[in-house]
């Protein structure tokens, strides 16, 4: 299992006001840091039109971290694909792949703020088929010197991309959620699926997954599994904790209800702006989904993944307006502590990256 | 007159010598480097990537595009790129943009070929605006942001009819204004540099007051030519230079002896330009470059291939009678060793750079 460190949003929310030049500075300080710890990979993810400045251009922020690291992986977790022009993503992936020496892995998710779809020109009906097709578009261009695609939002006739990407195979990830859905679609088509985690941690997504995919004729043995987990790790129960109080529930507050992640309705149909009580406790006491604690007890939490035959684990350690101090130990301990066990469980499973030219 | 550099980095080309250039362009005090966006074989077809990283490598020189295409794709993608781009930058940002270069991008891109100027006009205004404001929507011929903006043609400028709320409470933003961030560093907005390729978007240029760039293809008769309709236009909306740049793309290559200049350099541009023409579209066929030109004409009216002597000649004029105020040099094309470029590129700075500064 390869291990990836993020992903950051780039975010200065209001509680932890940050210049954003010095947050993308910061970045790369943090991916050389997560380099030299072990980390597989570093992960940025995206979001637009949102007050903290959060980043809106993942491709572009990946470029200056490619030209200050000379071996981990560039993660895009999640790059909302029907936001954006899929050729020109394929592009802009194929220039980035060559700039990092084959390091791209590519991350595509649907979204889900209206307000983002509408204010890139976007409808957001059926924004599942058109991630489908926008999904196979950049996968195609990639992958073959000239393509062709036939669809509903998207049409090429005889379209190459002359200047190829690095790897001959540029590894794409579905990044979605649990909806029974995208689970399916992707496993028909075969496509590598990156989860969040359900309620329950994420268990009998990859089981559903599998199922689906053989049922469709797929191999279960090029299947390929990856996981985002928030993680909160220190050296002391306390401290985790204090992260959890001071940074993570917060940071729940503005960015889950605020943002529309979590879009709850009050009884009387206005939008849900505060997190009700009873729900604080539920989603603090998960520690499958929300692993805590001290090193030794976050290899417990851990522990279930390693039966999930996953290929990358997405860690992230720092949010929104988490103290970059805090989080940048978390990292370390989590590199020494936690990560050895990880890789036990790689043993025969193929690498992120695919074959280079 | 400040000196920047040109790259067109093709399929084959490598990014880590033209880095490598740019790190010692910027140590030698350089003004810019701007990358030349192509979808195929003779640019990158995606150059963000390739400003970040050499934003990244370097501390004082301007970043930036010489022609990106906007309305291939939704231009308030492109004003969040470019926003970004000037955060990473710390301001060192420029946008070089173009309504379009190859029917065939369009076509792919699946855009009307007649519709890229009007696009292009309406996607430049609405970058510059939401680059600066927030509580606007925009209601035009070809774009509405958001998608579901109403009203009278043009920008909408409501004040908030609700009480004020922090964004974080609001359940969501407000969907009808839509802040584009992180903004950019630079106030009002990065510089915008039109390569301007008809003359309908030079006069279009010059009334707004966005500052134009001309590309390496012309001869210097033609450079004059535009730059003079340039001039009118700006004059006709009561403009004035002090508020715009002119900047010029040229092939440039330099070397102590004149003679090795040419040989080296003129086989290089001879095979782009023959590509080049194979593609050239409907604005570009009255060019003399694209009708066909020799070597000697080429060396005597379109590139700058020489000795300091040579080039300062024919740079003068364009400094002081063409009023270019920003050139940018092209001196590294698949062919020419990283070495000699480096050299060139050392002779430019130490040299041409000086002069032409004052």
């Amino acid at each position: 299992m390869e291990v990836v460190l993020g992903p950051f949003g780039m975010q200065s929310p209001h509680p932890y006001r940050r210049s954003h030049a010095d947050m993308y500075e910061d970045l790369i300080t943090t991916a050389q840091k997560a380099e030299e710890l072990g980390y597989d990979g570093i992960a940025l993810t995206e979001h637009s039109f949102w007050y903290d400045g959060y980043c809106p251009s993942l491709l572009t922020a990946l470029a200056p971290v490619a030209q200050h690291t000379s071996r981990i992986k560039l993660v895009t977790g999640t790059l909302l694909i029907p936001q954006h022009d899929p050729l020109k993503v394929a592009e802009e992936a194929a220039v980035l792949d060559r700039l990092s020496h084959g390091r791209l892995v590519l991350g595509l998710g649907v979204g889900y703020r209206p307000e983002e779809f509408h204010g890139h020109g976007v409808e957001i009906g059926r924004m599942g088929a058109r991630f489908l097709e926008a999904y196979e578009v950049v996968r195609r261009a990639l992958t073959q010197e000239t393509f062709s695609f036939e669809g509903e939002f998207y049409n090429y006739k005889d379209v190459s991309l002359r200047t190829r990407p690095w790897q001959q195979e540029v590894p794409m990830w579905v990044c979605a959620g649990f909806a029974e859905w995208s689970i399916k679609a992707s496993a028909k088509r075969g496509w590598p699926y990156c989860t969040t985690g359900d309620m329950d941690g994420g268990g009998t997504i990859f089981g559903r997954y599998d199922d689906y995919a053989e049922s469709f004729g797929h191999d279960r043995k090029n299947l390929k599994h990856a996981l985002f987990r928030d993680i909160f790790i220190m050296p002391t129960e306390q401290e985790a904790d204090m992260i959890m109080e001071q940074d993570y529930w917060p940071a729940m507050n503005d960015q889950f209800f605020g943002f529309g992640f979590l879009r709850e309705k009050n009884p009387d149909g206005t939008m849900m702006t505060e997190v009700p009580p009873a729900m604080k406790e539920v989603m603090l006491s998960n520690r499958i989904a929300r692993p805590r604690g001290t090193p030794a007890m976050v290899r417990e939490h851990l522990a279930p993944i390693l039966d999930w035959n996953l290929d990358m684990l997405i860690a992230r350690m720092s949010w929104a307006n988490f103290n970059s101090e805090r989080a940048l130990q978390s990292a370390e301990v989590f590199a020494r502590e936690v990560i050895p066990m990880l890789r036990e469980s790689t043993v025969g499973k193929q690498n992120i990256g695919g074959p280079v030219k | 007159m400040r000196i920047g550099l040109l790259y067109s980095l093709g399929p084959d080309d490598s990014y880590d010598a033209a880095l490598e250039q740019i790190v010692e362009a910027d140590k030698l005090g350089l003004d810019s480097v701007l990358f030349e966006e192509h979808h195929g074989e003779l640019g990158c077809p995606a150059v963000m990537p390739l400003i970040a990283a050499a934003a990244a490598r370097t501390r004082n020189i301007r970043v930036g595009s010489s022609n990106r295409q906007l309305c291939l794709e939704y231009p308030i993608n492109g004003a969040e790129d470019f926003a970004v781009l000037d955060v990473i930058s710390r301001g060192r940002v420029v946008m070089g943009v173009s309504a379009g270069e190859r029917e065939e991008d369009f076509r792919a891109a699946g855009i009307p070929w007649e519709q890229r100027e009007g696009r292009f006009r309406e996607g430049l205004e609405m970058l510059r605006t939401v680059w600066s404001q927030s509580n606007v929507s925009y209601v035009g011929e070809h774009y509405r942001f958001p998608l579901h903006a109403e009203g009278e043609p043009g920008w909408q400028r409501e004040p908030c009819k609700l009480p004020f709320v922090d964004q974080w409470r609001r359940g969501q933003i407000i969907p009808e204004h839509l802040p584009v961030l992180p903004r950019p560093v630079q106030l009002p907005h990065p510089p915008i540099w039109v390569n301007a390729t008809s003359k309908a978007v030079i006069q279009w240029a010059g009334s707004k007051g966005y500052s134009l760039l001309i590309s390496p293809l012309e001869t210097d008769e033609e450079v004059h030519e535009k730059t003079e309709l340039y001039d009118l236009a700006l004059r006709q909306a009561g403009r004035d230079r002090n508020e715009v740049d002119v900047v010029l793309c040229r092939d440039l290559f330099m070397d102590t002896d004149g003679d090795v200049a040419r040989e080296r350099a003129l086989p290089a541009l001879r095979a782009r330009i023959d590509k080049l023409r194979r593609q050239a579209n409907e604005d570009q066929s009255g060019l003399a470059v694209v009708r066909g030109m020799s070597d000697a004409d080429i060396v005597n009216q379109c590139a700058f291939y020489g000795s300091y002597d040579e080039l300062l000649e024919r740079l003068l004029p364009l400094k002081a009678e063409a009023g270019i105020n920003h050139l940018v040099c092209r001196s590294s094309l698949p062919g020419l060793d990283s070495p000699d470029v480096l050299q060139s590129i050392r002779l430019i700075a130490s040299t041409l750079h000086s002069r032409l500064q004052a």
